[in-house]
């Protein structure tokens, strides 16, 4: 039914083919032929975990075809836009079962394979009336289309599936809907435990004129929200987490969406946010509610009876002027900015000896000031690296306290920097022990490699021969002389003992 | 004191007093003569001089890696020791002081235990030992002894290969003392030993060196009846060791060893052998030509260029008759193109310069030869007997 397409051929009888730069028979779609759904939901993972859907999307229909005795199959079609992308698409649709054509109109060709490299021409084309006609190596067969999905649609009906416990992660930020009888406590349980989250309200009209009120959900945007927070909100009924994926779209936590959807980002585009929740139902939040901080929603005890008590202050004539100093006090809050570390005078050799292990990253990036009775270290990417000396937090430009502490009173950085003066850009260090900041200047930092290790002087290596080993001349020196010399000669009777059969040296 | 410690002290004072000095240019002890049958125990002894022992296995891995790559040395082994005895009973002849009564006896005697000791030593089984020995004798025909002679109007002091106190000498009574010092090295004073006592030292010499094919190779001025023998060809079949002793012989002047060289080529009963061993010696002289001609820029053939000598010429025309001879072809398709040009500059004017009778002479024994098929390539080859 088919025959090889030969080296430099230009002409075929499948109408639309054409060799293109390689010789591979290519036409202008490609298409894929699939037994069944799931197929087709295995190529598209399979082929977004490899490479982008997204680059496919504008070209992409999938379509239900139906053979002249109703058996129904899934064609997807696709721009071939060259034999590289066709080779892709070939050589993951086979892992999926499918079977790859390539044509322009109505006639697709199977797309070339390690039998015959630069493609095929059918041998005669099938007169038929049929919406698409495909020639195997094994059969041709003519299709009609019965429906056309969209990816769109086949995106949000698929149900994401559980990602094994092994393979689960907290992300750093997370969406989370949570019901209305929820959800007012769970804004004031985020602020309590000052997590960076925010929330917002969506609203959905009735879906029947059974619903006795519009839907109404919360949706948090929460940052950095400690594991064992997550945990609980994940078994809170009610109340379900996602994990984003992209800019505006999230999969719930503990599962997996069927399609990876990071490489098909275009079908998101616009301002919703789409949700898609483990049990299949999908929440498309359009357009995405405005966000606000949990500590803004956070409920006050305001009662307007109380507001009667307030008492109108006048400013006195009394010196009531008083400064207070900056104080280190402990602090719940989780640790941010930990980006410096002292390390003390005894803990000095210790240092040296972790430099030699610390990764090529880390040493570019550390800046070391060496001082009398300790060494400050600095690392803008963050001090882990290092896991020496007390822990600094930055808590405002160029002003450090020790992580686990706060200053009190807890002024605004802008505030702090403008407090601490006299330090001429250097670095303030607030010691738990001293009442009074350090400061290091800024010139007194420097690269490790600067500060630190020694210059190496070169040796020179010279590319000549190797000298010559050249021993003197040997002296001989004969002993005292003896009246008999071999008198007391030790072996004098013994006779040479042979070795082994000596071979003896005739000449030839 | 048993016979067992004599014995260990005698090899304690070769190998520290003798060997290691002669090998790291110090000054060697020569004391009383070692008798053959003490190979017996110095064969299983061990040295009591670690440091000595090391520095020894030290110089002979040099002096062996000097030629060609070896991985190890044998040392201590039983032919290496036979060596050296007979190297220092050898070296103990020259002593003046056994040309005295009582003591004259024992120079016939010492000579006959080198005889023993040089024959007992087997042909060199593999590239190390070959190697080896030629580090050991390397050294030995440099082995110099220091005469110095102080004169003053009373008394003439000799004091030949032997310290003496310098107090001797300061005495005001004697007067101011003149001393003259000289250095004679070892094959001058076998000979006039020989010129004394027509004891054969020199031939012993020669004999000695002979059992390492190497040295006698590199030192063919000692040698002057050098001919090719087997364990000559034996170790010439290292293609490794040949290439070695080809530079070595450039380095010490080709044009030294040529005549010798020639003279073997010319040897009734190389002509004889069978082809493949005749090719060994062949290529020696063709690699020490090639050598020469490529390692220096030019022909490297002297200003006057004298073939007169047949035995010169001889080994001068094997370069024209391997050029000539069309089996041969692969030795030299290999060159570079301009390498094989100053090897064809160097092949003319030798063929200009050669007495056709030598040539005619010469071109058979290329013709007969027959270059060996190669061999596998292993890392280290080793000749074997």
């Amino acid at each position: 039914m088919l025959e090889r397409a030969a080296l430099h051929q230009t002409r075929f009888r499948t109408p639309g083919v054409t060799p293109d730069a390689r010789g591979v028979v290519l036409g202008q779609k490609g298409v894929v032929l699939f037994p069944s759904l799931d197929r087709l939901v295995a190529s598209l993972r399979a082929y977004g975990e490899e490479g982008s859907l997204d680059e496919l999307l504008p070209t992409l229909s999938i379509r239900r075809v139906v053979t002249p005795l109703r058996t129904r199959e899934i064609l997807l079609s696709c721009g071939a836009e060259s034999s590289y992308r066709m080779d892709r698409i070939a050589s993951v649709a086979k892992l999926a079962g499918g079977l790859v054509f390539t044509g322009t109109a109505r006639h697709f060709v199977k797309y070339r394979d390690a039998a015959s490299p630069l493609g095929y021409d059918v041998e005669e084309l099938l007169d038929e009336r049929a919406d698409i006609v495909l020639y195997h190596d094994s059969f041709r067969q003519a299709y009609a289309y019965d429906r056309e999905i969209a990816f769109r649609d086949l995106v949000m009906k698929l149900e994401p599936v559980r990602v094994p416990p092994s393979e689960r992660r907290v992300p750093s930020r997370l969406y989370a809907t949570a019901e209305i009888g929820v959800g007012g406590a769970l804004i004031g349980y985020l602020f309590r435990w000052q997590v960076r989250a925010r929330a917002s309200l969506a609203e959905w009209p009735s879906e029947s004129a059974f619903d006795d009120a519009t839907r109404r959900l919360y949706v948090f945007d929460i940052d950095e929200a400690p594991p064992r927070i997550v945990e609980l909100m994940t078994q809170l009924p009610g109340v379900h987490v996602f994990e984003p994926l992209g800019a505006s779209f999230a999969v719930e936590l503990g599962f997996r969406h069927p399609i990876a959807l990071e490489s098909c980002q275009s079908i998101f585009a616009g301002e919703a946010l789409t949700l898609f929740r483990g049990d299949g139902h999908v929440i498309v939040v359009d357009p995405a509610p405005p966000f606000a901080p949990v500590r803004s929603l956070v409920r006050n005890e305001i009662a307007l009876e109380t507001v009667n008590d307030v008492h109108e202050g006048k400013a006195g004539n009394a010196d009531l002027g008083f400064s207070l100093p900056l104080k280190l006090d402990a602090s719940l809050a989780p640790w941010r900015s930990v980006v410096a570390t002292v390390v003390s005078k005894a803990e000095r050799p210790w240092l040296a000896r972790m430099l030699y292990a610390l990764p090529p990253r880390t040493l570019s990036t550390l800046r070391m000031a060496v001082a009398e009775d300790r060494v400050y270290l600095l690392d803008p990417g963050g001090i882990e690296g290092v896991p020496l000396g007390r822990f600094y937090s930055e808590i405002a430009e160029r002003i450090y306290v020790p992580a686990g502490m706060t200053l009190v009173p807890a002024v605004a950085p802008a505030v702090l920097v403008d407090l601490v003066a006299d330090r001429n850009g250097g670095h303030v260090f607030f010691d738990p022990e001293h009442s009074t900041p350090r400061v290091v200047a800024a010139s007194a930092f420097g690269p490790i490699s600067r500060q630190v290790i020694r210059d190496i002087a070169g040796v020179a290596v010279h590319a000549d021969a190797p000298d010559r080993y050249d021993p003197p001349l040997p002296l001989m020196q004969y002993g005292e002389p003896r009246r008999f010399p071999l008198w007391g000669v030790p072996a004098k009777e013994q006779p040479i003992a042979p070795d082994a059969p000596a071979g003896s040296d005739d000449e030839t | 004191m048993s016979d067992t410690e004599k014995l260990q002290r005698r090899f304690d004072a070769l190998v520290s007093d003798f060997i290691a000095p002669l090998l790291a240019g110090g000054t060697v002890l020569v004391d009383q003569a070692i008798a053959p049958g003490a190979i017996s125990y110095f064969e299983h002894a061990k040295s009591g001089d670690s440091a000595a022992d090391a520095d020894i296995f030290d110089h002979l891995h040099r002096g062996a890696s000097a030629i060609a790559p070896v991985q190890t040395v044998p040392w201590p082994s039983r032919d290496l020791l036979l060596l050296a005895m007979a190297a220092h009973n050898l070296v103990l002849l020259t002593d003046p002081t056994l040309d005295r009564a009582f003591a004259r006896g024992a120079v016939g005697e010492i000579a006959a235990w080198v005889d023993e000791m040089v024959e007992a030593v087997a042909p060199p089984a593999t590239r190390a030992d070959a190697l080896a020995r030629h580090a050991l004798l390397d050294p030995l025909p440099a082995l110099r002894r220091r005469d110095v002679v102080a004169k003053s109007w009373a008394y003439t002091y000799r004091f030949i290969g032997r310290t003496y106190d310098s107090s001797v000498l300061a005495r005001p009574v004697f007067g101011r003392f003149d001393e003259s010092e000289t250095f004679v090295e070892v094959p001058a004073l076998l000979d006039e030993l020989d010129e004394r006592t027509s004891l054969g030292a020199s031939r012993r010499l020669r004999e000695l060196l002979s059992r390492s094919p190497v040295t006698e190779l590199l030192r063919l001025d000692l040698c002057r009846d050098f001919r090719f023998g087997l364990a000559t060809l034996s170790v010439l079949s290292d293609d490794a060791i040949r290439g070695g002793i080809a530079r070595a012989i450039v380095e010490r002047g080709e044009w030294k060893a040529a005549p010798r060289l020639g003279r073997a080529l010319a040897d009734p009963l190389l002509h004889h052998a069978p082809p493949a061993h005749l090719y060994y010696a062949l290529a020696l002289a063709f690699e020490i030509q090639m050598t020469a001609t490529l390692d220096v820029p030019g022909p490297n053939l002297p200003q006057s260029l004298d073939l007169t000598d047949p035995d010169t010429a001889r080994y001068a025309a094997v370069l024209p008759a391997f050029f000539d001879d069309e089996t041969m072809l692969d030795e030299i398709r290999a060159f570079d193109s301009a390498d094989r040009a100053d090897v064809q500059d160097r092949c003319a004017k030798l063929a200009a310069a050669l007495p056709p009778a030598i040539r005619r002479e010469v071109a058979p024994l290329v013709r007969r030869c027959q270059r060996p098929s190669p061999r596998a390539s292993f890392a280290t080859v080793e000749v074997r007997s």
